[in-house]
């Protein structure tokens, strides 16, 4: 079964691989012009450029250029950083790692209490506040949250640096905070609904109606409710660190924080293109494989799923 | 009531002017029973007659926007019903009352293993108690009480998915008596399980109440679940009480005409009323059908042929093939192996190649195969459009006799029979020479059952309709079918005539089925019940 799904993955792959050739190409702007800026240039050095990016091959002879040497595990050279694509990418890693399980952790961290609490006291004050709250986050857009956020507590209220990763260990954590926040808002609003909605249908089943025919004590039979419902929250949470990953390219670009979302978008710009293709690739398969560890998670917390799964 | 009952129910249950009403009025009008230690009342009625309702007020589990009024004792221990206070209902849950409900594959949690699920009724009753339990003495009251329910010890370990229905109704009984409750409250505990394990869970709850001396509430739909189980009865319709007695009594000289239209209603194996057909050419041929799923064989080599004008029933438990053979037939399914051919032509397996006119599928539940957003004009317009036919939607609602001015309605706002007779009509719409009915009548009150099933009959008569009726239920079959094959596990274990079958069977297994049937059939045994009663009068 596993093996079936990498075969997948590598067939996405290639597909993605293709399309984003494609529209990197298709976009409009000069790599040329990039390169040389808006300095009268002389007829030799384009010529030059075209030759060194074999600009003037055929689309698809560049596309499978790329492939082979993709294949081969060498993603060539950033155009515009005349560095190679792996450390590139190497050296922002760490950045947008942090900042994603930062945001995620404090996703987590609030929506599902959050949706427990909502779910358990359905119909109350403290249920309709906290489906205000994630209303806003759901329907207030990332880099909205982003500026607010920069205004009220990097301007006004001046605790968190307004850019940048600062210089590493806790500063670079103190420098998160802020686009962690601004990430995980629209995000933890979903996973907020999603768990109130799995825990409330939990709770009207029959199975707690049953507990409690059978004098359970009600805080065992909100516990079992919400082990029933784990399985749906767990794997939206799956889903929504999907989203987060997606996210980082506008939190980065407002924070100014070096990292893969802010250099996918340079390089997007700029058209360089062995770094874009990197980065989808590298992101795509980053959502190929937690969305395969979502569908395993199914086998363990899923009795049903894994009677099937032996089964098989 | 009188005061000597009032004093002979001191142990015992007493409900006085038990009523509930809804957002829409009321839902059940002031009513008391009392129900003495190791006693079975017996609630009947149909949908809507507010008999769940009721089961669920005396545990004070109404859903939102209910309220009950009245009071109960149990063992003298007075309670009010309208209290929505969640520690006064503490002290009656699990130790006096107990309400078993009656789908054991949505009663029991997914998630936790049936030994967890024992155990934590265990632990409730000894916290209410101020006992303390060590680890290893509730592993044995849970074996010990599994052991109860005749389950061997090991079901502790496994999760509710890892059993089959009977058992799992078992475990739940299981949980629910782990609470030693005085008055147990069964909803309709078997009406989910195949007509083969019903009996056996039913004599259990029998037992087990005897031995334990506990007062048991049985709510059902069915006459002939309660014949022989029930000391009394009470009917109900619509919220009120129509009849109530000693079940032999009414059950042998009903007084109100309500109970006798249920009994009537009631299907019968033991008279069919459809007689063989005179030989017709084949309409429909399905020979060698097989059809697995993973390692599972659901269909092993099956044959079944219908003729015009003819009704063929294929009998089944839950997992015998009865619908995949349905489906391999319809083309919903693609069989491994096996022919099937309509009209003296060769069907490919699959959808592809078929044509709307020339079979259809008419399922369980309307509900769910009807859109909801829908009028009912607008499906059967979608259905007639689709047929290219000349019928109007007129002229289908008129041919499953219902008014066409329901057209303008939604699912919603129909019966849970128009809706069938909805679901009926837009089958009919491309003028299908087969139709298959897979449980068409199973999720439907006994009394609209009868008049659906007379229906088909009309139909069949009118345009020489070839049906084919899957069915657990042999009542249905005895009063539908003219032929039947009786499948289990996959298998045709048998097949002929509707009254060989049921009054001759040979094969063990349809034996069985047939005997269970009889067993809940009230006219076998209300038969019984009009003896043991006259010589007392």
């Amino acid at each position: 079964m596993i093996v079936v799904r990498l075969f997948g993955v590598l067939a996405i792959l290639l597909v993605i691989s293709f399309l984003t050739f494609s529209l990197v190409y298709l976009a409009p702007g000069d790599l040329v012009k990039n390169l040389l800026g808006n300095r009268p240039a002389s007829p030799e050095a384009v010529a030059a450029i075209r030759a060194q990016y074999h600009l003037d091959d055929p689309f698809l002879l560049r596309y499978l250029d790329w492939l082979g040497s993709a294949i081969r595990g060498d993603f060539g050279q950033s155009i515009r950083l005349q560095q190679p694509v792996s450390t590139v990418i190497g050296d922002r890693l760490p950045n947008t790692l942090a900042l994603v399980a930062l945001a995620f952790l404090i996703a987590l961290a609030t929506a599902i209490p959050l949706g427990i609490l909502s779910a358990a006291r359905e119909g109350r004050f403290s249920d309709s506040l906290a489906s205000l709250l994630s209303l806003i986050g759901l329907s207030a857009p990332s880099f909205a949250i982003a500026l607010l956020l920069l205004y009220v507590f990097a301007t006004l209220l001046p605790i968190f640096p307004a850019y940048g990763a600062g210089s590493g260990g806790f500063d670079t954590l103190w420098h998160l905070v802020l686009p962690a926040v601004a990430l995980a808002a629209g995000i933890g609003a979903i996973l907020m609904r999603l768990t109130r909605a799995a825990l409330l249908r939990e709770l009207q089943s029959d199975a707690t109606t049953f507990a409690r025919a059978r004098g359970l004590r009600e805080a065992d039979v909100q516990v079992a409710a919400l082990r029933a419902a784990a399985i749906p929250i767990v794997t939206s949470a799956g889903l929504v660190l999907t989203f987060i990953v997606g996210g980082t390219i506008i939190v980065e670009s407002v924070f100014a924080l070096p990292g893969l979302g802010s250099l996918l978008q340079q390089a997007v710009q700029f058209k360089d293109l062995p770094v874009v293709q990197a980065l989808t690739l590298l992101i795509a398969a980053v959502i190929a494989v937690i969305t395969i560890l979502i569908d395993l998670s199914y086998l363990v917390l899923d009795p049903r799923v894994r009677a099937k799964g032996l089964n098989r | 009531m009188s005061t000597s009952s009032e004093q002979l129910n001191a142990r015992g249950v007493v409900v006085r002017s038990l009523a509930v009403d809804g957002p829409s009025g009321p839902l059940v009008r002031p009513l008391g029973f009392t129900v003495g230690p190791g006693r079975t009342l017996a609630i009947i009625g149909e949908s809507g007659s507010g008999k769940s309702v009721t089961a669920r007020a005396l545990t004070g589990l109404l859903p939102r926007g209910l309220e009950a009024t009245g009071s109960a004792s149990i063992d003298g221990d007075r309670y009010p019903l309208s209290t929505g206070e969640r520690s006064a209902w503490d002290r009656i849950r699990g130790r006096r009352a107990v309400l078993l409900l009656q789908d054991p594959f949505t009663s029991l949690n997914p998630v936790i293993r049936c030994g967890a699920q024992i155990g934590a009724t265990v632990r409730a009753r000894m916290r209410a108690e101020r006992r303390r339990v060590s680890g290893s003495s509730l592993k044995l009251e849970v074996e010990r009480r599994l052991d109860e329910v005749r389950l061997p010890p090991d079901v502790a370990r496994r999760y509710p998915s890892e059993l089959s229905g009977g058992m799992r109704q078992r475990v739940a009984i299981a949980a629910a008596l782990a609470a030693e409750p005085r008055l147990l409250i069964a909803d309709e505990p078997t009406t989910a399980l195949d007509a083969s394990t019903q009996g056996g869970v039913l004599d259990l709850l029998g037992d087990l109440q005897k031995r334990h001396e506990m007062s048991l509430l049985l709510i059902s739909h069915d006459l002939g679940v309660v014949a022989g189980r029930a000391d009394d009865l009470i009917v109900m319709r619509r919220g009120e009480v129509v009849e109530r007695g000693r079940t032999n009594r009414v059950l042998a000289a009903p007084e109100h005409h309500y109970t006798r239209a249920l009994l009537d209603a009631n299907l019968s194996v033991t008279d069919t009323t459809i007689p063989p057909r005179p030989p017709s050419p084949m309409l429909l041929t399905a020979t060698g059908v097989s059809k697995r799923f993973g390692s599972v064989t659901a269909l092993d080599a099956a044959s079944v042929d219908v003729a015009r004008g003819e009704i063929v029933a294929v009998v089944g438990e839950s997992g015998s093939g009865k619908s995949t053979l349905a489906r391999c037939i319809a083309g919903l399914e693609v069989p491994e192996a096996g022919t099937i051919t309509l009209d003296g032509r060769d069907l490919p397996p699959g959808r592809r190649g078929r044509h709307p006119g020339e079979m259809q599928i008419v399922f369980q539940d309307p509900y769910s195969t009807l859109n909801p957003v829908f009028t009912i004009d607008r499906s059967l317009r979608d259905a007639l459009r689709l047929a290219g036919g000349q019928t109007t939607v007129g002229d289908l609602l008129e041919l499953v006799e219902l008014d066409p001015a329901l057209g303008s309605r939604h699912p919603s706002q129909l019966s849970g029979g128009q809706r069938q007779r909805v679901a009926i009509a837009r089958a009919l719409a491309p003028n299908p020479q087969l139709l298959i009915c897979d449980e068409s009548v199973s999720a439907l009150d006994v009394s609209v059952q009868r008049q659906i099933l007379d229906l088909l009959i009309r139909l069949r008569d009118e345009l020489d309709l070839a049906m084919l009726f899957i069915t657990h239920d042999l009542g249905v079959v005895a009063n539908i079918a003219s032929r039947a094959i009786v499948l289990q596990r996959g298998v045709v274990v048998e097949r002929g005539s509707t009254a060989q079958i049921l009054r001759a069977p040979q094969h063990p297994y349809t034996k069985s089925l047939v005997q269970a049937a009889e067993h809940d059939s009230i006219h076998g045994a209300s038969a019984q019940a009009a003896l043991q009663v006259r010589p007392s009068r």
